[in-house]
């Protein structure tokens, strides 16, 4: 019995070994990746006269899609900071999702808007729309008014009756730069082949908002919130800057999003059956693009564009992690024809797969890591050094990405330009591996779970909300 | 049995910790210098504003004293006194402002940059000559750079010295093989203005084919009666995007000839040329078409029907009227379309700016 369990143990040694390269050879690829691109921009960025871009009569069109369900309380204050960006040729289409509450009352009456008989190009199935309407007050918004149909439906709508040639998604609580757009613009006015961009979102726990601004920029002293903001700056800095140079993103944040309007309407729109529907829109818009023999790209720039507020307490986040962790599984096995497939170019062969090996099983292979070192150390097949040593050496790893995500953001943008909060950033890089990252597998590995007995709940989000500074 | 030897992961472990060791530092390090430069940047910025501003003002002549105030600052410092407020400035106080860089050798500083093998440094120089001027002998050199935002930077100075010369630069570099610099190119051509109009029709009637397309797009958004004769013969073109840009440029630039043709476009069999030509109708306010739009309510494309039904809305009383009869259309789209533009006719009307 005792030589079967060292054999297996032996076995999975060998499997954890290959994986652990494989893993590292494309941290590093990413790394190195991420490094060269944030340097390019920097270098480019510093020669633009972005007043061009602003004064331009070229400039393309943008139509923010702003869904809203039962948002009486804020949707003025959001409507308001929307039309407040800086940018020439903006529209605004806020589409009311079958609210119950007095959404479209304080709409009507803030904005005033006035009904027009509704035309518009049927592009994406929706559910039925109820009235359109214009603004006398704000030439460039536009009202929706449709039966409730969630998230993904209301998007589809927006883009029905949006006129730009880009669409912005944007989510109803998210902070949005004033210089959002004139960046976000910027992959589609320099490269014919953009479908989609995407940019780094920051977390807004520990700074000051007044009037949907971001007035001071702060590092929130919760350790949850803290850790997610070294998480936020890894995903974005580190790993979807990188993917720029490596085969092109999978993924756009649903919270800030700019899309070409014809391509995303011509693929179908957002997708109502999954938990994933942003992700899912952004692998569908590149697969259809390999199928038809022009093959686009999915641009990420480095700089923050929007601000969103995270949880802080531990069911809520890990309810938003599992969701997360469903709607990847859920994306990975609808798009599984693109696995390995030299069909889909770049994507197919290298992206794809590292999205299946990497993104989606390394909570289970951490898991087993875990499990297998902890019943080698029982059964004596591993001494206790070498299972210290091996833990290690695995999460130093993860502290070695963090820290060198800072230090781009510190050698890029370094918006947090307190001292104090940098040392804080410090801290919650060192300490994210030691806890945090073992209970997010936990809740990945729920999520698989979940996805496995098809469970398609979103849960519910609480909000603490933004905290505006004192008054003088 | 382990198959990892130890002394593996302890090499691994140290060099990792080497890493998080030089993040850290770097880190730390960088957000220390950054907060000593700024507490010692903050005195001399304000000092070379102020210099800058009194040398600016100062009449007749700069006042030569303060820009050598200026001079005794930091190299970096004076360069960001002056690009900060360079960007901002134009006419006689840009004329000053270029002398002011020129006398401190920024302009001599970013020209050598320009001549640099490194893509940056010649982007860096390249963008300086653009705000402070004086790189008319070296942009011409830079419309063939091997990287596209430098070539960039020579399509914007071209836009910017609005030189007849220089036309046909813009014109081929709407063709270019980078999406930024075709962009730039649209861009100049529409900022350079008046100037270039002789010297662009003449481009445009020399050129053919998509080419042609492309400039007659661009110039149909500052149209001029001088690129008439060139949209009209492109109205019969086999290209279908030369005789879309001919008639939305003909639809700003009028005449009895361009409502002819823009009438007879609206029987095209390509979509975007026949709301191109109901757009230009709409344009020229040429209610004789009205009787010719109509019928493009029923149109199977959205974009011809939504064209159609702006044009009737702004060609007065007889296209408002075919409006309301078209409302009850058995046509569902037709009705629709017909509905919407009386809505939004009525809130023109009112005074409303629509976007």
């Amino acid at each position: 019995m005792r030589e079967l369990v060292q054999a297996v143990l032996f076995a999975f040694d060998w499997f954890v070994l290959g994986y652990f390269l494989v893993v590292n050879t494309i941290y590093l690829l990413l790394l190195c990746s991420a490094a060269f691109e944030m340097r390019t921009h920097l270098l480019v960025e510093r020669s633009e006269r972005r007043w061009r871009v602003l004064q331009s009569d070229i400039a393309p069109t943008i139509s923010v899609l702003a869904p809203a369900h039962n948002e009486g309380a804020t949707i003025a204050a959001s409507v308001r900071a929307m039309l407040g960006l800086s940018y020439p040729n903006l529209e605004l289409v806020v589409v009311n999702d079958g609210s119950t509450d007095e959404t479209l009352a304080v709409l009507i009456a803030t904005f005033a808007l006035v009904a027009v008989h509704p035309a518009f190009q049927q592009a994406v199935e929706t559910k039925p729309v109820l009235a359109l309407y214009r603004s006398r007050s704000h030439p460039n918004l536009v009202v929706l008014d449709k039966e409730n149909g969630g998230k993904a439906d209301a998007l589809n709508a927006g883009l029905n009756v949006a006129s730009g040639a880009l669409v912005c998604a944007v989510d109803a609580d998210t902070i949005i730069e004033p210089e959002a757009m004139q960046r976000m613009v910027r992959p589609f006015l320099s490269r014919h082949d953009v479908v989609a961009a995407g940019g780094t979102i920051r977390i807004v726990n520990g700074s000051e908002v007044s009037n949907g601004r971001v007035t001071t920029v702060g590092v929130p002293r919760n350790v949850l919130a803290g850790f997610q903001v070294i998480e936020y700056l890894r995903a974005f800095l580190f790993g979807r800057l990188g993917w720029n140079r490596l085969g092109g993103n999978l993924i756009i944040s649903g919270a800030f999003g700019l899309f070409d309007r014809q391509a995303a309407a011509e693929a179908g729109g957002y997708a109502h059956d999954t938990v994933g529907e942003d992700m899912e829109l952004v692998v569908r818009l590149r697969r259809r693009s390999y199928e038809a023999g022009d093959p686009k790209t999915i641009s990420f720039i480095p700089d923050p564009v929007a601000w969103t507020e995270v949880p802080e307490s531990l069911r809520t986040l890990g309810r938003q992690r599992d969701r997360w962790h469903r709607g990847l599984c859920d994306v990975l096995r609808r798009h599984k024809r693109v696995f390995l497939n030299p069909k889909y170019g770049a994507m197919g062969t290298f992206v794809y797969p590292y999205f299946v090996i990497v993104e989606l099983l390394a909570p289970v292979v951490e898991a087993l890591g875990i499990l297998g070192l902890v019943a080698g150390v029982v059964l004596g097949a591993v001494d206790v050094s070498f299972a210290i040593l091996f833990f290690l050496v695995a999460y130093g790893l993860g502290i070695v990405l963090a820290t060198f995500t800072l230090l781009l953001e510190e050698l890029s943008f370094h918006r947090y330009d307190r001292l104090g909060d940098r040392a804080l950033l410090l801290v919650w890089a060192l300490l994210e591996s030691l806890g945090y990252r073992q209970l997010t597998v936990v809740w990945r590995l729920r999520g698989i779970w979940k996805f496995l007995r098809k469970r398609t709940d979103w849960g519910a989000m609480q909000r603490k909300g933004f905290s505006s500074p004192t008054s003088p | 049995m382990i198959v990892i030897p130890k002394a593996f992961l302890r090499t691994v472990l140290t060099l990792e910790l080497a890493v998080i060791g030089v993040c850290v530092a770097g880190v730390a390090g960088h957000a220390l210098w950054l907060w000593f430069r700024s507490r010692a940047d903050a005195p001399r910025l304000a000092r070379g504003h102020a210099a800058l501003a009194a040398a600016l003002v100062a009449v007749p002549d700069l006042d030569q004293a303060r820009v050598a105030e200026l001079r005794g600052l930091p190299r970096r410092v004076r360069a960001a006194v002056v690009d900060q407020l360079a960007v901002s400035v134009t006419g006689e106080e840009g004329r000053r402002m270029a002398e002011v860089a020129t006398t401190l050798g920024l302009v001599a500083a970013a020209q050598r940059r320009c001549r640099s093998r490194r893509w940056w440094r010649r982007l860096l120089g390249a963008h300086q000559l653009n705000v402070h001027g004086g790189g008319d002998d070296i942009f011409p050199r830079l419309f063939d750079d091997p990287h596209p935002a430098v070539r960039a930077q020579a399509i914007e100075w071209a836009g910017d010295a609005q030189h007849p010369d220089l036309a046909s630069r813009l014109v081929a570099a709407l063709g270019d093989s980078s999406a930024l610099c075709r962009r730039t190119a649209a861009d100049s051509i529409l900022r350079a203005g008046a100037s270039l109009v002789g010297a662009l029709a003449g481009e445009l009637g020399a050129c053919a084919g998509q080419q042609q397309a492309d400039l007659l797009a661009v110039l149909a958004r500052r149209p001029d009666p001088r690129y008439g004769p060139a949209a009209l013969a492109a109205v019969t073109d086999a290209l279908p995007a030369l005789r879309a840009a001919a008639a939305a440029l003909l639809g700003g630039v009028g005449g009895a000839s361009a409502g002819a043709a823009l009438r007879s476009l609206l029987a095209d069999d390509e979509a975007a040329v026949r709301a191109a030509a109901a757009d230009g109708l709409r344009r020229l306010q040429l209610e004789e078409a009205v009787p010719d739009l109509a019928p493009l309510l029923r149109d199977p494309d959205f974009a011809v029907r939504k064209a159609a039904g702006a044009a009737l809305a702004a060609l007065g009383p007889g296209g408002t009227l075919l409006l309301r009869h078209y409302a009850a259309d058995a046509d569902p789209f037709a009705a629709d379309m017909a509905r919407h533009s009386l809505d939004v006719a009525a809130l023109r009307r009112a005074g409303v700016t629509l976007h």
